[in-house]
């Protein structure tokens, strides 16, 4: 009775501490969607919500929540210990903790999912049923997704169709060449790409998938356990996790959306068929079968260590990361530089950078402040503060672009910043 | 139903199909002819009709043509027949097609001995449509026939372990060995797979010990020159030279600019972790069916290797033949564990050529699966399940044969080297030996002038042997070694803006390294010919500098 006292403390006090740690500064900078919610949220609760720690600590607080949903649906579907070890590996797992520390729409179809499952567990609902009913949601959610055609992929028709436009194969061509046979093949292939495990244990290597952000989902110590639960599965246990796993992959496909976020849903697989393949390891009887575990434990140890210096060092933002902490910075340092009646023109070419200057700035109507596309040459009135951009590669295009490298002997910088992840320089000067 | 057929007539109707699928227009089907293709078909020429290769070496081990070597056999095999049906596109690939039939025989009589002859059946059906198998079986690509040969060792090798005979181990361990001289990838399975079926059949081994050492003594004979090219920078530069170690590059997750350390920049795990990436990508549900290999040449439009339909099918007949603890079963399994290993060492993503031998496991494990269904459904749905599965893999197929011979065809005709035999035919028109200069930066023109040229091959021995070639270049150089041209053709880059006054010259260039901007206003450039794509788009230009 102690111990079962002990243990949930320890995981969902850890899970607790180690998601609030930081939570307004790591990982650094806000996406777009972060600013947007709390700039909706402003509405009704005021400026003061526009922060990042307040953007992100509803999304902490359904990661706390889900892990007990988590742990109360295990424990209905198996029995206490199980539901034990299999929160505990979720609640140290990179994809459940990032998550939990950003916005993260995929963390509420989670926890919706897990409040419907466990209310149908209670409701005595038969597996088998579930299952059934899950197949017949997934075949109905594919359906529609295939007919909802993304006009993107009229123009893959399109430019297919330019293609073979000599060839005289006007049957063939309308049959496999259409809309609907590229829309489905557009939600076959998320389908497939969420079923990569590479995308799960190496962050999308040895094929990254373009535009798209990656987080770090597993770590690799989980491999042979996810291997060792594949072959321990119970049927009882096939419907449940095949149920849930196809209901996830449809609802993906159905949002047509690559990310770590709506994929969540398929961390609840995956963490039972880890935590049987632990468990029945670590029953497993012999010298070799310990020695595997211990060691798969050591290098979760490591793994988990690692992770958190990344994290922490901001190593695990990937290329396509959609936060930009530049932006707190430039709007840190305009408001730092401006004198109270002085007008600052914002170019617009800067993705989105509205919102951000209004978050920062907490204020949704900021009156000194100008967002446009602007050549700075051509402007009537230059006593402003400007917030311009040059591209990575400057050319003579440019209304800021020099041959000898530095900025227009017109202008007095007074900062500028280099976003890596968009490839710009941001400057802020006066003329 | 199937009985009602006669499971051999309809084993016979799919090998007729399948082999159709594999013969049919292959001379056109692909498109124009890869660099590799055009270098084991006229080695092949050059073999029949002179005994030496293309540099003038006589039998060598080790084909070279510009920095790439090739196991011997598909060349040796391939002498009669570009010898007597001439030399082809057709010629060339025919080795390949048939062992893409003989494949089909395979896997029939493999899945018959693991299982029984309705899953050989289904086995047979889902390798005659597996985009992988046909895509292979229509190039010029010696992985097919070591496939093949592998495939046929674990035949007889299933075969010893129910009846050991030696003529079954002497069958066995020959193809093994052949596979060996066929293909890089087969050097460093067969021997271990050997190892592993040494192993698993160590009993019945020592049982026939006296009358196995005649066979083992041939066979170790067979193995003595492969032993020795080894050994030689020509035998292990394509096994060392993509090796993932081999590779300046820091492995992914290294952070530039920090030190190395425990936690950050730890290469031993940031290597481990690649290389385990790279062997489970081999595995991935995504390359294996919908991805398919990264490379262009090796790839189909909207198709990976496996049909997407054939995923819980596999799934299934996988997890049926791990739950079956036999030794044949055993043999397959570690057959697939151990295929994507090479592959996997070379740090390329997915590159389903050198991971071939993969797939073949793969298939009988599709075919096993889709019996295990067909199996369990209840006698009256047999057929409809029969029916149904058919018509889901065959609309597959009919989607794959036109995006193969049609998307396909055009929009890779590139990376096929398209347009060079159109060059060839429009330089032999020309009257009297102008020079002629073809750029060759992008690829390697020389072999297709060669080939579609028919260029006799002592002729170009002679050229070849006049030009100074480093000395012991043939086994002990991995440096490219590229004839400079022969007769009134150079290969070579061209310097457009200071070559263009030579006058008398045709140049033979890609449309993109001469623009018409270059050319259209001087009247003393002469366009002799433009090269199309099937797309329309210009390939190559033709000029010449007038007197």
């Amino acid at each position: 009775m102690r111990k079962h006292y002990k243990l949930p403390l320890i995981i969902f006090g850890g899970a607790v501490i180690s998601r609030l740690v930081g939570l307004g500064n790591l990982p650094s900078g806000l996406s777009l969607s972060e600013v947007n919610f709390g700039l909706y949220l402003s509405n009704f609760l005021g400026n003061w919500v526009l922060s990042p720690l307040f953007v992100r600590l509803p999304f902490f607080l359904l990661g706390i929540i889900t892990l007990y949903l988590f742990y109360l649906v295990l424990k209905s579907l198996v029995d206490e210990n199980f539901s034990l070890i299999a929160t505990g590996l979720l609640s140290i797992t990179p994809w459940h903790f990032s998550q939990s520390r950003v916005f993260s729409p995929g963390m509420i179809v989670f926890a919706i999912f897990l409040l419907a499952f466990m209310i149908a567990i209670k409701k005595g609902i038969k597996r088998e049923k579930l299952f059934y009913f899950s197949v017949i949601v997934s075949f109905l959610i594919f359906s529609a997704g295939i007919l909802n055609v993304q006009e993107n992929l009229r123009s893959t028709v399109d430019r297919q169709r330019r293609t073979l436009v000599n060839s005289n194969l006007s049957i063939p061509v309308s049959v496999f060449s259409n809309k609907y046979i590229e829309s489905y093949r557009f939600r076959e292939k998320l389908i497939f790409e969420n079923l990569d495990f590479g995308n799960y244990f190496f962050r999308g290597h040895p094929r990254e998938r373009w535009a798209v952000e990656e987080t770090k989902k597993f770590y690799i110590a989980f491999i042979p356990l996810l291997l060792i639960g594949l072959f321990n599965i119970k049927k009882r246990e096939a419907f449940v996790l095949g149920g849930w796993t196809l209901l996830s992959l449809t609802l993906i496909s159905f949002t047509g959306t690559r990310g770590p976020s709506y994929s969540l849903p398929l961390i609840f697989p995956f963490i039972y068929v880890i935590s049987l393949g632990a468990v029945n390891l670590y029953k497993r009887k012999g010298r070799l079968g310990s020695l595997f575990f211990y060691s798969l434990l050591l290098l979760l140890l490591f793994e988990a260590t690692l992770y958190g210096v990344e994290y922490k060092n901001g190593l695990s933002e990937g290329k396509f990361s959609p936060r930009r902490p530049i932006y707190k910075d430039v709007v840190e340092k305009v408001a730092k530089a401006k004198p109270t009646e002085e007008k600052v023109l914002v170019t617009t070419r800067l993705d989105n950078i509205e919102n951000y200057f209004k978050f920062y700035l907490k204020d949704k109507n900021p009156v000194d402040y100008e967002f446009r596309e602007f050549v700075v040459w051509d402007e009537q009135n230059n006593d402003k503060l400007f917030v311009d951009v040059l591209p990575n590669e400057p050319s003579p295009v440019e209304p800021l672009y020099n041959e000898d490298g530095g900025w227009p002997e017109e202008i007095s910088v007074i900062e500028e910043y280099y976003d890596e992840r968009k490839e710009v320089t941001i400057v802020v000067y006066r003329i | 139903m199937i009985k009602k057929l006669n499971e051999n007539r309809l084993f016979i109707l799919i090998l007729i199909f399948g082999a159709l699928v594999r013969l049919l227009y292959l001379g056109n089907l692909p498109l124009g002819l890869f660099r590799d293709e055009a270098a084991l078909g006229y080695n092949a020429y050059s073999i029949f009709l002179t005994g030496k290769d293309e540099y003038g070496v006589f039998l060598p081990l080790v084909f070279r043509s510009f920095e790439v070597f090739f196991l011997p056999t598909y060349v040796y095999l391939s002498a009669p027949i570009v010898g007597i049906l001439g030399l082809t596109e057709f010629s060339t690939r025919l080795l390949s097609g048939l062992s893409g039939i003989v494949a089909l025989i395979f896997v029939y009589l493999i899945a018959k001995e693991l299982w029984n002859k309705k899953v050989a059946l289904f086995s047979t059906f889902v390798l005659a449509i597996a985009p992988w198998h046909i895509f292979y079986s229509r190039g010029a690509f010696e992985g097919n026939l070591a496939l093949t040969l592998f495939t046929g060792a674990v035949y007889f090798w299933i075969r010893f372990l129910k009846k050991a005979t030696v003529k079954l181990f002497t069958l066995s361990t020959m193809l093994f060995v052949l596979s060996m001289y066929s293909y890089q990838a087969e050097r460093v399975m067969a021997p271990l797979f050997g190892l592993f079926a040494i192993t698993i059949s160590f009993k019945k081994l020592w049982k026939l010990r006296r009358k196995l050492i005649l066979p083992i003594g041939f066979l170790v004979l067979l193995l003595m020159p492969m032993m020795v090219l080894s050994f030689t920078p020509g035998g292990y530069h394509r096994a060392f030279g993509v090796s993932v170690f081999s590779k300046q590059e820091n492995p992914p997750g290294y952070v530039e600019g920090r030190d190395e350390g425990f936690l950050v920049n730890n290469k031993v795990y940031l290597r481990g972790r690649q290389v385990a990436s790279l062997y489970l990508s081999y595995f991935s549900p995504s390359n294996l069916f919908i991805e398919g290999d990264y490379d262009q040449q090796r790839s189909v439009d909207n198709f990976s290797v496996f049909y997407a339909a054939m995923l819980p099918f596999m799934i299934w007949g996988f997890y049926k033949t791990v739950e079956n603890n036999k030794k044949p079963n055993k043999l397959i399994l570690f057959w697939t564990l151990l295929a994507p290993v090479t592959a996997a060492l070379t740090g390329d993503p997915f590159h389903t050529y050198r991971s071939l031998l993969l797939y073949f496991p793969l298939t009988l494990f599709v075919g096993y699966g889709l019996f295990y269904f067909y199996d369990q459904v209840r006698k009256r749905w047999k057929l409809p399940f029969i029916l149904g599965i058919s018509l889901v893999f065959l609309a597959s197929f009919a989607h794959f044969v036109f995006s193969y011979s049609y998307l396909t065809q055009i929009s890779r005709a590139r990376a096929w080297d398209y347009g060079h035999e159109k060059i060839v035919d429009t330089l032999g028109e020309i009257e009297g030996n102008p020079p002629i200069v073809v750029w060759d930066r992008w690829t390697e023109p020389y072999i297709h002038f060669l080939f579609f040229g028919k260029v006799d091959p002592s002729t170009y021995h002679k050229a070849v042997q006049a030009q100074n070639l480093p000395e012991d270049y043939y086994y002990g150089s991995t440096e490219e070694v590229r004839p400079e041209g022969f007769a009134n053709y150079e290969f070579r880059e061209v310097s457009w803006r200071e070559e263009r006054g030579d006058s008398g010259t045709y140049f033979v260039m890609y449309a993109e390294a001469l623009p018409e901007s270059e050319f259209n206003t001087d009247p003393k450039v002469e366009l002799v010919r433009e090269i199309f794509y099937p797309n329309g788009k210009v390939a190559y230009r033709i000029v010449r500098i007038k007197e």
